[in-house]
């Protein structure tokens, strides 16, 4: 009983509080991904195997949304939402590209892995463009989020309680 | 355990929509587009040379991608400002009784 008595309460964190963490950290992951002039080219490749974790933890937060959303998508629904969730699968769509394009591009981490490919100029240059576009459209996407942002950064970062 | 298990299907719906999105592209590989690409330009001189190790920036000169990262999403930011701003005057126009 004393022990009990004795042991910390454990502090539940709320869904908006991991998701706000997680969301932190994908958008350095992000950043990081993004430059890979300063980075060097190896660690932008790992890092950007690393990011794949958090960005599928970060649609699996939002899931029940997702499904929500998608099943009224041509039924009553706000506009904000309806583009919403349209950026949202754009993001998605340009990410798994830019992804994908660097994994088959990939001077580092493949061959690391004993696999050699031969770089076609084309993944290279979709690379680019997938890579432009979804810095572009993730800057949309924490523009239209930034209420819920300042919100949970006031309640969790700043401890202020509205 | 129930965290494994609700999250499964989400999971394999997120990765099958990636292979999707994928082999949808892939074929784009054999086109007079992707040709555009492999004719000579920055990009076919990129690919061939690779970036390597060289192309590392340090020092101060190293934070300037930054500013490419914040440039580009700060274009975002813009946009959905303008747009934003532009919705809620068309929505105010709707809404005078004048209109």
């Amino acid at each position: 009983m004393a022990a009990i008595a004795t042991e910390k309460p454990k502090k539940k964190r709320s869904l908006t509080q991991i998701k706000l963490y997680v969301d932190i950290f994908l958008l350095i992951g992000f950043i990081l991904v993004n430059m890979p002039q300063s980075t060097g080219i190896p660690v932008h490749e790992w890092i950007s195997f690393l990011f794949i974790l958090p960005l599928i933890l970060h649609i699996l937060l939002d899931w029940q949304w997702v499904v929500s959303v998608t099943k009224r998508m041509f039924g009553r629904l706000p506009g904000e939402v309806r583009v919403n969730h349209i950026l949202d699968l754009v993001i998605f769509v340009m990410m798994v590209l830019a992804l994908f394009t660097g994994t088959i591009i990939s001077e580092a981490a493949l061959p690391a892995m004993g696999i050699n490919i031969t770089i076609d100029p084309f993944w290279q240059g979709m690379h680019d463009l997938t890579a432009n576009l979804t810095m572009l459209l993730i800057g949309i996407h924490l523009a239209m989020h930034w209420s819920w942002i300042k919100s949970a950064f006031q309640r969790y970062v700043f401890k202020r309680n509205k | 355990m129930k965290l494994i298990k609700d999250n499964f299907w989400p999971t394999v719906i997120i990765i099958v929509a990636a292979f999707i999105v994928i082999f949808a592209f892939w074929p784009l590989e054999n086109t007079s587009f992707a040709d555009g690409f492999r004719t000579g330009g920055e990009i076919a001189e990129t690919a061939e040379e690779g970036f390597g190790e060289n192309g590392r920036l340090t020092g101060f000169a190293a934070l300037l991608p930054m500013i490419k990262v914040a440039a580009l999403m700060g274009i975002g930011v813009l946009f959905t400002a303008i747009g934003t701003g532009v919705a809620r005057l068309i929505n105010r126009f709707r809404s005078s009784p004048a209109a």
